[in-house]
């Protein structure tokens, strides 16, 4: 995981362990937001 | 400090038709007020030396109506900082499609207005180019991210603004700082030439003293030009405004709430029906809206960001980390509940002809205030901004703010109107028709 996310944050030529934190902290919370969309659209059959 | 933001320019509505209209004694006028008052509310990233204007522009439908520009748009020759360190040596290459209209039409732009950096924030507290001042009080935030066109629209810099609108950024200011301000439906103004925040949720919007300037403004970025006399306003009789009695008024400042219920029983004594409605689901937009925006901006700073992210401002190089860290279902899920909480909208728009509500939670907070209380809650000044406006930016719907009265402290307040997606001009007409009643009830 750490080397992926050194990876991903590479191409937006960032560094460094606050950055990361950052990151880590956004990707947790960026899942809690995914699983509270799943909820709104969850009864939609033809989503796109 | 507080004080009366002193535009004491004639309006432009009981001035245009007349023989005494006289565009370049004003643009000088505009200049005067520039020189004085730049330094301090900072609403301004650059001054033409003179306005960039057709040389037949007398003759034009805009006769030579001045506008500030936000400096997200390109102007060929003159410099595009998008209010960030990284392009502070850019110089265009080329003219955004809606600033070309304006020019072809008779306008006449004098300088490219401060913002957020990158659009990416809703305070105008620039670390580079200064923080953009509230024209009625220095020690509070003029609103963003298009502040800079509000600013220099309320202190009489120029008469017109142009903004951009991804989350509130034209009606916020505008709300802030005591002017009007207009979002189109989604594509029906270019965006070509415009330094992109979120693509599918930026808006080209217009900010300006009073809705007539708007109008006359959309009907000429439209191709559809208005003569003054055609400018009128739809009758409020039976006009059905809906009152939305979730979400948007759950928590308001005390004032805001007087000043919105204010205007509502004036709209009653005039004639409109008031409809009270539910909108489902829309206390997830601001998640959702988030998601998208910040994905989507992003995608487009790799391209600047790379080994560069230091030189963007704090808050805006946090908010590309985060937008990083967005997973592709993520963003996915997010455009499939938008295109839900679109049918929300539509559902609603069939039983009235507008929506009303404030259009900020509160007046203009303090430089610096990153949370305010209501009613003994701390919310943070950004959802306290743009939990209002951030809804219509996905559904994609016209919605302008209007101003509807201050605070005893002389603050001023928004009501936003919204109208369903493609009836813009009638949103506008309506707007016409409330101003008009706002102004005779104060």
């Amino acid at each position: 995981m750490l080397e992926r996310e050194a990876k991903i944050l590479s191409l937006a030529g960032l560094s460094g362990e606050d950055v990361h934190q950052l990151f880590r902290q956004a990707l947790d919370k960026n899942l809690e937001i995914l699983a509270e969309l799943l909820e709104l659209v969850e009864d939609d059959e033809q989503p796109f | 400090m507080m004080s009366s933001p002193s535009n004491h320019l004639p309006s432009l509505r009981r001035l245009f038709s007349s023989r005494n209209y006289n565009p370049e004694e004003r643009w000088r006028k505009q200049y005067r007020v520039i020189e004085e008052k730049n330094d301090v509310f900072r609403a301004y990233i650059t001054v033409f030396p003179k306005p960039v204007v057709e040389r037949s522009f007398r003759r034009k439908v805009l006769r030579g109506i001045s506008f500030g520009v936000k400096d997200v748009f390109h102007i060929k020759g003159y410099p595009t900082t998008a209010g960030s360190k990284l392009l502070s040596n850019m110089v265009s290459s080329r003219t955004a499609a809606v600033v070309s209209r304006i020019i072809e039409a008779g306008g006449a732009v004098n300088g490219k207005t401060n913002l957020h950096e990158f659009a990416f924030g809703v305070s105008n507290i620039n670390p580079f180019y200064g923080a953009c001042l509230n024209p009625y009080d220095t020690s509070r935030v003029s609103g963003g991210s298009s502040g800079g066109s509000a600013v220099a629209v309320a202190l009489g810099m120029c008469d017109v603004g142009l903004g951009t609108d991804t989350a509130g950024s034209v009606r916020v200011p505008a709300a802030f700082c005591g002017v009007v301000g207009f979002k189109p439906t989604s594509g029906h103004l270019s965006t070509d030439g415009v330094i992109p925040l979120s693509w599918s949720m930026d808006h080209v919007g217009i900010l300006s003293r009073s809705v007539w300037e708007t109008i006359l403004v959309y009907s000429v970025l439209v191709g559809k030009p208005l003569k003054p006399a055609e400018i009128r306003p739809l009758s409020l009789e039976r006009l059905r405004i809906g009152v939305p009695r979730n979400y948007f008024l759950d928590l308001l400042d005390r004032h805001v709430e007087e000043a919105f219920e204010k205007g509502l029983k004036t709209l009653e004594q005039k004639g409109a029906v008031l409809e009270e409605v539910v909108v489902e689901n829309v206390e997830k937009a601001a998640r959702c809206r988030s998601v998208i925006a910040f994905a989507e901006a992003a995608a487009y700073h790799l391209r600047l960001s790379r080994g560069r992210l230091s030189e963007y401002g704090q808050d805006v190089r946090d908010r590309i980390v985060r937008g990083l860290a967005i997973p592709a279902a993520a963003y996915l899920n997010a455009l499939r509940a938008r295109k839900k909480l679109m049918r929300e909208f539509e559902k609603i728009f069939t039983k009235i002809d507008v929506l009303a509500t404030p259009t900020t939670l509160i007046p203009a907070h303090r430089v610096d205030e990153e949370n305010v209380e209501i009613e003994g809650r701390l919310i943070s000044v950004r959802e306290a901004s743009l939990k209002n406006t951030e809804p219509f930016n996905l559904y994609g719907a016209p919605a302008i703010s209007i101003p509807a009265g201050n605070t005893p402290q002389g603050l001023p307040i928004g009501v936003q109107l919204v109208g369903p997606r493609g009836e813009d001009m009638k949103l506008l007409r309506i707007a016409l028709a409330v101003e008009k009643a706002f102004t005779a009830s104060s």
